[in-house]
């Protein structure tokens, strides 16, 4: 193996040579000593962002901004009787810490955190945080501890099961630029403290939500999907009155999706809103914000077109292309 | 022999640490963004002195430039495996010592596309290697090295400690006679006095 002294050469050069190296050889090369992590961190500001999951093992993903591809995880394990889904069962490349005295308390997850931040000053980009299988760490605290690493996160996803009181901690707590998922179950009934104003959220097992959550949120872009859904469709023509009215004005889609939900029902009834009913011989394409897919465009067959009062925008309500149990109500430009 | 000008037939001067002087074409010379800034636009009275970089290395350099010049404009670094044969021999040839000049030399020229070559040329002995490894390469001494190391520092500063004590004993005995105060030397004197006279009286 040949020696090459690097670390004497000026500061630019060094720079130059940790830009044509990957995520993995620069996080290596900052740990070769305090000079070198000084140098990475120098030259590194704005290129890394970093994810987390806490999840049946804990992931933590530092990924270059430019090519996502360009990453290095680390998977923590968090319970003595080993997991069929481990990472490392089927991606070689994780760096796997096997379970140790410390698992689970979340404390060797937080000095990687603190040292990729303070290293590549990298960004938190997105958080995933499961309750089904992290019990002994404690909900308020670990949202408070993200709280504490930065401002706001630009997605956060959240599944399991949340009380009413947590779920309202987090909501009032947790700062997100952009997205959120929610894939919970909770006893939440939509009260004054329940807002949220965001780029787009995804509801995963969405039955606990309410005509009155939907009426205090804002959004451009939501998927919703639940088996049973306290909607009605009594509720849908509500929702569908109140956007007229001026609820949520910057919506662009959403997409409503529920296996009991009656559309049919719903769809003879759609006169009790003022608008017109488009022919299903009409085809038209939606241009759909980049969302769950980016880029997608939407082919839809007639519908029920209705028109904002404030400025006459015009929406249309109507069912998927592909998916029957799925209605999709989009704003066009 | 040096001119304010963009011909690319000028020759300019260029003087090594030496105080060797050999020529350069204008158009080698602009590939240097240092040399742009300083003296392109104002031209150089007599020759240009690089005199941190010895001769053989400016050499090296401008062959560099100067075999690039008719190439086409640089569009950022590309990888070692696009690079031409002649590209791949000019790096072959030079040993570890003049790399790391040509390296600087490059840098501090500005030229880009020679110093991004061998940046990437660095990147290569780093790449695929673990933080043990690159520890290897990039010669710093490993944990039981820096160990031995403070092992040894940590024996002469003891040793240097003890060598301070005893300076600082044999200061503290010449102090008390020579730098006492005449009064408190005056009071020292009369206290034994009278302890002697004390004792006598007791007798």
């Amino acid at each position: 193996m040949s020696t090459f002294p690097l670390l004497s050469l000026p500061s630019l050069v060094i720079w130059n040579v940790i830009d044509n190296l990957n995520t993995e050889e620069t996080l290596d090369l900052s740990m070769c000593s305090r000079k070198s992590r000084f140098l990475v961190r120098a030259c590194s500001k704005n290129r890394y962002e970093l994810k987390i999951e806490i999840c049946y093992e804990n992931k933590l993903v530092l990924y270059s901004k430019q090519n996502p591809a360009d990453k290095v995880t680390f998977a923590f394990e968090n319970y003595s009787v080993r997991c069929d889904y481990l990472s490392v069962a089927f991606e070689p490349h994780v760096r796997y810490i096997p379970y140790h005295r410390q698992s689970g308390t979340f404390s060797l997850e937080k000095e990687f955190i603190e040292y990729f931040l303070g290293t590549f000053q990298c960004v938190i980009d997105e958080i995933e945080l499961s309750r089904l299988y992290n019990l002994p760490i404690y909900f308020r605290d670990i949202i408070d501890y993200f709280s504490s690493l930065q401002p706001s996160v630009r997605e956060f996803y959240l599944e399991g099961r949340v009380k009413e009181d947590d779920l309202n901690y987090f909501l009032n707590t947790s700062t997100i630029s952009e997205a959120l998922q929610l894939e919970i179950v909770t006893d939440h009934k939509a009260g004054t403290d329940f807002y949220i104003d965001l780029y787009s959220i995804i509801l995963w097992g969405g039955g606990w939500m309410n005509l009155n959550h939907f009426l205090k949120m804002n959004f451009t872009a939501c998927f919703y999907d639940a088996e049973i859904s306290l909607i009605t469709p009594t509720d849908w023509l509500l929702l569908m009155n109140s956007w007229i009215n001026g609820w949520n004005l910057r919506m662009k889609m959403f997409q409503f999706q529920s296996h009991e939900f009656d559309f049919e029902l719903t769809e003879t009834m759609f006169e009790q809103v003022p608008g017109q009913r488009i022919d299903k011989n009409v085809v038209r394409f939606f241009e759909s914000p980049d969302f769950i897919e980016v880029g997608e465009v939407l082919e839809i067959y007639g519908g029920y077109d209705i028109r904002r009062a404030e400025d006459g925008v015009v929406a249309t309500v109507v069912r998927h292309p592909i998916c029957p149990v799925r209605f999709v109500f989009l704003v066009w430009n | 022999m040096t001119s304010p000008a963009s011909s690319s037939e000028v020759k300019y001067l260029i003087e090594s640490s030496e105080g060797n002087t050999f020529d350069v074409s204008g158009a080698a010379l602009r590939q240097s963004n240092t040399f742009n800034a300083m003296f392109l636009n104002i031209g150089a009275d007599g020759p240009i002195p690089f005199t941190d970089y010895n001769e053989a290395t400016l050499k090296k350099v401008f062959e560099y430039c100067e075999h690039s010049v008719n190439e086409e404009n640089y569009s950022g670094p590309k990888h070692q495996d696009d690079l031409s044969k002649w590209d791949l021999n000019f790096f072959n040839e030079m040993d570890q010592k003049m790399f790391i000049d040509v390296i600087n030399a490059s840098n501090f020229l500005d030229i880009e596309r020679l110093t991004s070559y061998c940046c990437e040329r660095i990147a290569r002995m780093l790449r695929g290697k673990n933080t043990q490894e690159m520890i290897k390469v990039i010669t710093l001494p490993t944990a039981e090295e820096l160990e031995a190391k403070q092992k040894v520092e940590e024996k002469k500063a003891a040793a240097a400690k003890k060598v301070a004590e005893k300076a600082a004993e044999t200061a503290e005995k010449t102090e008390t006679l020579e730098e006492l105060p005449v009064q408190q030397l005056v009071q020292t004197t009369r206290n034994k006095l009278t302890r002697k006279y004390l004792s006598f009286s007791n007798e």
